[in-house]
């Protein structure tokens, strides 16, 4: 049985490993890549909040799971790439890569300090998949500040929801599930208000 | 004491229905009259609340709290003076040619969502429907911007609002996880009332780091550095929805960091709240006297200005003393009602002479006055109450850290000297065209209100309202 606790936790802590590795692969300047990359971000959120749900036999994260995959995972990338199909193989101003990848390393790992000594007593797990959340979250962060183009700020954003949902599963908490797959309908909604004479550069 | 719970679920669902009805009135005048009745009612019902019981009930699902109660008061009563407003306004962008009567219909139905939204936010007891309401109000708020085509404002509202509320989120998640040792699983137990009970048991920690999210992602809504951009930006948009109504979403966001505060000022392993909430007012509020310098267009100069006293309000919060958080509520109450009155002046202004103003104290007395009239109050000179609670502020401030009353002061005086230049200038500047009509002098009745309750503030503030202020200070302390 503890043998299958720990396998729980080790395939949390990988999906979450997973979902931040895709983060730091996000900052690349090609909008192309930039589409699948979230897409497959929002599913491994998708897939960590179903073996929650799985792990800890909650209803509400696995409608999270499931709301997760629908909308991020396939709505919202196939509205996407509607929009971007006028601009193939485009690509958005970005400052140098090793800069960047810099910048999110050192923002990864103020998340990990921060947040895994604050873990609460007892639940040392719950602390490290929180911190690697917040990690995406903060990452997710320093691409929509570095973005120029009205697409590629709007996949920094839904990198900033991936991760909310990621810390929400994390908690375990169903009201904060809803409100994170409600930021997935912002991003829908960052479709439809994005300038119309701004395409990618 | 049965009615408590009703009347503020009435405020709420009242303009809801109205925005509602002015989505599919036959016209633009029935929609007018249908967000004048609703935004009305709402403040009827909200003005009846302090004299009801409070029932510190902690279980129920909205707030009737003295600081909950105080800002719904306020937010209607901004409200009801902007749907007033917003009806001749439509009405002479359409005789303009400016907007066609679809515009100024969905524009009234926007704003009684607004106000629903907004009382949403401030009522609800529970955090994660607070945080709904603040993500409705900004969505409606960029809904707004694409009403006149004002499609990068909208965007970067869009941007920064929505980075705010997934930090936001984020901070609200954090605190439920720190108080869930003390208050078990399970979303229902989730309450601010709750909260504040078990605040000084919960994980210190934990509940730190929340702050830390929820002070970046509210503090964006309420216009603090470091993303201190979109309510700038939100300022382009038709004055009754964005000129207005946007300058409460500061207050709502400041109220929900302030509930956090006391929550974390509670707990014992918690790092104290209060240098990071004066460090981020400070450097709000000295960032905006540098750039109103800089700042031409009047709507933004405006927005500029009302970030720098968001800033003071933060740092009034952030000083933490029961006097400093009564100083603090009395500017933020104070500087939503000029800020109201303000851009209610410039708008009209606006529709006379376009964006340059020059000639119009000499020619147009009334709205001359008004304008400036509303610039002495923002720049807190006496008569007006934000020389008041300002001057409380700073004395507050000498008294318990005299050194950060240097900076405090140097940006308020900064601020004060940008905006009676600015005043100075509307008096000297040559006439220049009309392009619209003159507002008749009962137009301008809704903002002499604002005024005449900041006058009232200042010269001879009611002990009652001294009274219930103290109330708030004490609870929130």
């Amino acid at each position: 049985m503890q043998a299958w606790a720990g396998l729980f936790e080790d395939v949390a802590h990988l999906l979450d490993g997973v979902a931040l590795a895709l983060g730091f692969a996000l900052l690349t300047p090609r909008l192309g890549a930039m589409f699948s990359l979230v897409r497959a971000q929002s599913a491994v959120a998708a897939v960590a909040a179903a073996w929650q749900a799985w792990s800890a036999q909650s209803a509400a994260l696995a409608a999270m799971a499931l709301a997760v995959l629908t909308v991020g995972a396939v709505a919202l990338p196939w509205a996407l790439r509607r929009q971007a199909s006028a601009a193939p193989g485009s690509r958005d101003h970005a400052p140098p890569a090793p800069a960047t990848m810099t910048a999110a390393a050192a923002l990864a790992v103020l998340a990990i300090v921060v947040v895994l000594p604050a873990h609460l007593p007892g639940m040392p797990q719950r602390g490290e998949t929180l911190a690697l959340a917040v990690a995406v979250v903060l990452v997710a962060l320093l691409m929509l500040g570095i973005r120029r183009a009205a697409l590629a700020q709007l996949v920094g954003f839904w990198a900033l929801a991936n991760g909310v949902a990621l810390a929400a599963v994390a908690v375990g908490s169903p009201a904060g599930a809803w409100c994170s797959v409600a930021l997935f309908g912002f991003v829908a909604v960052g479709l439809v208000v994005r300038p119309a004479r701004e395409g990618a550069a | 004491m049965t009615g408590t719970p009703v009347l503020p679920g009435l405020a709420i669902l009242l303009p809801l229905l109205a925005a509602g009805g002015a989505a599919l009135a036959p016209s633009a005048e029935v929609a007018a009259w249908l967000a004048i009745g609703g935004a009305t009612a709402a403040f009827a019902l909200a003005a009846a609340l302090p004299w009801l019981p409070w029932l510190p009930d902690a279980g129920r699902g909205l707030l009737s709290d003295p600081l909950a109660v105080h800002m719904a008061v306020l937010t209607a009563f901004v409200a009801m003076t902007g749907a007033w407003f917003a009806r001749p306004f439509w009405r002479l962008e359409q005789a303009a040619g400016r907007a066609d009567a679809g515009t100024a219909r969905r524009g009234h139905a926007l704003q009684s969502a607004l106000l629903a939204a907004l009382l949403v936010a401030l009522l609800a007891n529970h955090p994660l429907l607070a945080w709904a309401g603040m993500a409705a109000s900004v969505l409606l708020l960029v809904a707004a911007l694409r009403l006149t085509g004002a499609e990068t404002a909208a965007w970067r509202l869009f941007l920064a609002g929505g980075a705010g509320l997934a930090l936001a989120l984020l901070g609200t998640l954090l605190l439920e996880l720190a108080a869930s040792p003390v208050l078990g699983p399970g979303a229902h137990v989730l309450r601010w009332t709750f909260l504040a009970q078990v605040a000084p048991q919960g994980h210190g920690p934990l509940m730190t780091l929340a702050f830390v999210f929820l002070l970046l992602g509210y503090g964006t809504l309420a216009g603090l550095v470091p993303l201190h951009g979109a309510l700038a930006a939100a300022a382009e948009g038709p004055a009754p929805l964005t000129g207005v109504l946007s300058g409460l979403l500061p207050g709502v966001a400041l109220v929900t960091i302030l509930r956090a505060r006391a929550l974390l000022a509670a707990n014992p392993d918690a790092l104290p709240p209060g240098p990071a909430l004066m460090a981020l007012g400070l450097l709000s509020l000295l960032l905006a006297s540098l750039a109103l310098r800089r700042e031409g267009d009047p709507k933004t100069f405006l927005a500029v200005a009302c970030t720098g006293q968001v800033g003071v309000v933060a740092f009034a919060f952030g000083l933490g003393s029961g006097a400093t958080i009564f100083a603090g509520m009395l500017h933020l109450t104070l500087l939503t009602l000029v800020r109201a009155a303000l851009a209610q002046g410039l708008a009209r202004a606006e529709q006379l002479k376009g964006p340059a103003l020059g000639g119009l104290l000499a020619k147009h007395r009334a709205l001359g006055l008004t304008l400036a009239a509303g610039l002495v109050a923002l720049a807190g000179v006496p008569p007006f109450g934000l020389f008041t609670s300002g001057f409380l502020i700073v004395l507050e401030t000498t008294r318990k850290t005299p050194l950060l009353a240097i900076p405090l002061g140097l940006g308020l005086a900064a601020c004060a000297w940008a905006l009676a230049a600015r005043a100075m200038a509307l008096c000297r500047q040559p006439p220049m065209p009309e392009i619209g009509p003159a507002p008749p002098p009962a137009a301008l009745l809704p903002a002499w209100l604002h005024f005449s309750v900041v006058l009232l503030l200042g010269l001879a503030m009611p002990a009652a309202t001294v009274e219930w202020f103290a109330r708030i200070a004490e609870a929130m302390r």
